[in-house]
């Protein structure tokens, strides 16, 4: 019982500060083509270099409390944080082809999305796709040409390189799948 | 040709904003024309000590929130992509277990066209040969010196 006006102060405290963070997400995405109603910014205002395309849809977070979070698309970028993503503080995500962020899915702090390749002089990309409801944990790394399957998780500091099949546990650099999430451990 | 579309023509980046590099000097900074640092979440910081040398060659990109440590001299070539979240550092600041002993410097040179991947680390004596790729989140070493006889 003790534990009840806590709770209450924990929900006002969420739900409180809604209208101001979505209120304000028009004003702080404004660079953004595409910004879904319900998207909210939470903390400071996200840097956006946008020359491309970016297109968030609704009910999307972009949460930069310590750090802010960083989109930027080079003329042939795009960037795609489908409805209910979330991207947390100090994450940069940057895109010369496409990064499509799938739905529910969340990209942890510091997270660095980059698709270009720098081989000298060309300017080139490969596309990203981070599928439905995955979730990349603190410093993550993923390099151009990387699919995270739906529902996986990545653990903290991996490198993601190549594909990550769907509801698995992947860690390392080169990330490599640990488990899968139907219970049966990677052989 | 303005300052930006010089680098452009070579890597391909955005610099709009976010905070700029955070620079203590107190030696010699010898940047290229056209060296880039980028914008990002968190600024670069960039320490050279007294008498120390950094030096960059034209081209290069320096992404955000890296740490650069300079007491003799970095040299860094041209062209060279250093991702994001690099350390680098050309000195261990003291002997281990002991404060007031310094460590001696050991140069590090990054050869032209390099690219450094995201989150590695650079230590003293480091040397990165010139087209050299390393992956994200590695940790260069200074080359093993001769086994002791």
């Amino acid at each position: 019982m003790s534990s009840f006006p806590t709770r209450i102060k924990d929900l006002l405290g969420r739900m409180l500060p809604l209208p101001w963070q979505m209120s304000r997400a028009p004003l702080s995405l404004r660079k953004c083509q595409r910004v879904g109603i319900g998207t909210r910014v939470v903390g400071r205002r996200p840097l956006i270099d946008n020359e491309g395309t970016i297109e968030i849809g609704r009910g999307a977070m972009l949460a930069s409390e310590w750090a802010p979070v960083q989109l930027r698309t080079i003329e042939t970028g795009r960037i795609v944080l489908d409805d209910l993503a979330k991207v947390n503080y100090g994450a940069s995500i940057t895109s010369i082809s496409e990064v499509r962020i799938g739905r529910d899915a969340k990209v942890g702090p510091f997270c660095v999305v980059d698709d270009r390749i720098f081989d000298g002089a060309t300017t080139s990309g490969r596309p990203i796709v981070l599928e439905d409801d995955c979730w990349l944990a603190n410093r993550v790394v993923v390099l151009p040409g990387s699919v995270v399957g739906a529902g996986a998780v990545v653990a903290a500091g991996s490198v993601v390189d190549g594909e990550i099949p769907p509801r698995t546990l992947a860690a390392g650099s080169p990330a490599k799948v640990i488990r899968h999430f139907d219970g049966t451990e990677a052989g | 040709m303005s300052w930006s579309a010089a680098i452009r023509r070579r890597i391909p980046y955005v610099r709009k904003r976010g905070p700029a590099p955070f620079v203590s000097s107190q030696g010699e900074l010898r940047l290229a024309g056209d060296v880039c640092f980028e914008a990002g979440p968190i600024p670069t910081h960039l320490y050279v000590e007294r008498g120390a040398v950094f030096e960059a060659g034209s081209g290069t990109v320096i992404a955000f929130g890296g740490a650069i440590s300079c007491h003799e001299s970095i040299r860094i070539g041209d062209g060279v992509r250093i991702g994001p979240y690099v350390q680098m550092l050309d000195s261990s600041f003291h002997r281990p277990g002991n404060f007031d002993e310094p460590d001696p410097p050991r140069p590090v040179e990054i050869g032209a066209g390099a690219v450094v991947g995201a989150f590695s680390i650079v230590l003293p004596g480091a040397r990165i040969e010139p087209g050299a790729v390393i992956p994200p989140a590695s940790v260069v070493t200074a080359p093993r010196r001769s086994a002791p006889s």
